[in-house]
């Protein structure tokens, strides 16, 4: 286990401080590989090439790891039937099979529907012009990427304070 | 998005594009609405049994998917039908939807229930890392405005660039006097495609630098199903969990100079796009089944 701050009972805080210089203090006290205490539990870190030994690895399941935390197969699992395998394969082949293939087509498509919610909601407004502050772009992001081409987002500006 | 994933009939639909919305809201609020997440056993067994019982806020936006979407369906099915009837090819619908229930058996699919389930998953996917990713990009946009111009100017001048050839085109094809088909219409020239994007080498090599630059440094946890011995020799146990340093993948001497500063056209010139992952770019994974499936999503949204 990684050593701890003085007056640390994990390595949160210290991650959270600086996550470069925590990261360059362990690789040289530990090497590639070392226990840490983080977000409540104990994960053991791997660097460089041993990544890829875990990432391409059967024997590990990420979204095993990530339900631990974040619960999203169970929440996945409330609106699905079927198809409830933890590494989410039918959703894997869903997106290879349906969506991969038809970028070239679905792209056009998607970047009409972008350019008309934007030209609606910000009209052209080049900098010379003043330009317009958009203070927090997350949420009318979200209505755009979301919407359809009849949509107005009007109702999301409200949402993230444009 | 909408249209694409169900077609232009049901995105039509105010309630849908509201649903999709809606849903993408309440999943970036489920995964902790930027708050560390903590694992908790107690809290873990409290989430999913309340899953398990009272389901989640994604039940009402089936409901509305499914009913939008079942008249549409019929409608469908009565013109396929219509159309094997009299002998004529049916055309079909050009949306994810369509190829979903083409496929139904092949999924293992329940009932229309169960597709708009598992669409909806799609939408959340490819909606929340799509807006997370246009949101961090513009962030740096804002962070690094001596950058735009060149973006902008790449930008303009690779839609000149295929205008002209489109215009050369139809005139090769005004002078051997054959049609000028849909697909070179001059309304489309300057369409921000696929390929035009393909042609955007400052733009995607700002991309990367940002994925390789914004990524949190210890991510893509994985639990060991088993005992693992790594070829160093250090064994993860079984229901252990691995953490993948960022760091040493994203800021190794692969990466070039100065790899701790935002350097945009890091990339230019090199085999090296946004999309492609490997052991030196790992924003999203690498792509194994474990992984999770916004991979896809995230990288062609």
């Amino acid at each position: 286990m990684a050593s701890l701050r003085p007056g640390d009972s994990t390595h949160d805080k210290e991650y959270n401080d600086d996550q470069d210089a925590f990261l360059q203090r362990c690789e040289e006290e530990y090497g590639p590989t070392f226990n840490i205490l983080l977000l409540g539990k104990t994960y053991t870190v791997v660097s460089g090439p041993l990544i890829r030994e875990v990432i391409m690895n059967s024997d590990f399941s990420s979204v095993e790891a990530i339900e631990e935390l974040q619960h999203v197969n169970a929440y996945f699992n409330t609106i699905r039937k079927s198809n409830w395998d933890m590494d989410h394969r039918t959703l894997h082949a869903l997106v290879k099979d349906n969506v991969t293939p038809y970028l070239s087509i679905f792209t056009p498509r998607i970047v009409e529907q972008l350019e008309k919610n934007l030209d609606h909601e910000l009209s052209k407004c080049p900098v010379q012009d003043g330009g317009r502050l958009v203070k927090n772009p997350l949420l009318p992001l979200n209505g755009m990427v979301g919407s359809a081409s009849r949509f107005s987002w009007k109702k999301c500006r409200v949402k993230g304070q444009s | 998005m909408a249209d694409v994933f169900v077609g232009p009939e049901i995105a039509k639909s105010r309630k849908v594009v509201d649903a999709f919305i809606h849903a993408t809201e309440d999943f970036a609020k489920m995964l902790g609405g930027g708050n560390i997440p903590h694992a908790s056993f107690w809290d873990s067994l409290f989430k999913r049994t309340n899953y398990r019982i009272h389901g989640s806020a994604l039940h009402a936006h089936i409901q509305t998917l499914l009913e939008a979407s079942t008249p549409e369906i019929l409608e469908r099915r009565r013109q396929e039908a219509e159309a094997a009837e009299k002998g004529i090819e049916y055309e079909r619908p050009n949306d994810i939807l369509q190829r979903m229930l083409d496929d139904f058996d092949k999924y293992g699919f329940i009932d229309l229930e169960d597709v708009c389930g598992h669409l909806l998953i799609l939408v959340l996917a490819s909606v929340h890392t799509t807006t997370d990713s246009g949101t961090a990009l513009l962030y740096y946009f804002a962070a690094f405005p001596e950058y735009v111009e060149t973006l902008y100017n790449e930008q303009k001048d690779v839609l000149d660039e295929i205008q002209q050839e489109r215009e050369k085109k139809r005139e090769e094809l005004k002078k051997k006097g054959e049609p000028i088909d849909e697909e070179l219409d001059p309304a489309h020239d300057r369409d921000l495609t696929a390929a035009a994007i393909k042609r955007m080498v400052h733009m995607d090599s700002f991309v990367r630098e940002m994925f390789r630059f914004r990524t949190e440094r210890l991510m893509l946890m994985h639990q060991a199903r088993k005992s693992v011995t790594l070829s160093n020799g250090v064994v993860i146990a079984k229901g252990q969990s691995a953490i993948c340093n960022l760091k040493s993948a994203h800021q190794g001497p692969e990466q070039g100079d100065e790899a701790t500063e935002f350097r945009p056209w890091r990339f230019l010139g090199k085999p090296k796009t946004a999309t492609k992952v490997g052991a030196d770019f790992l924003p999203f994974g690498m792509g194994r089944y474990g992984d999770f499936v916004l991979v896809e999503c995230c990288t062609h949204g």
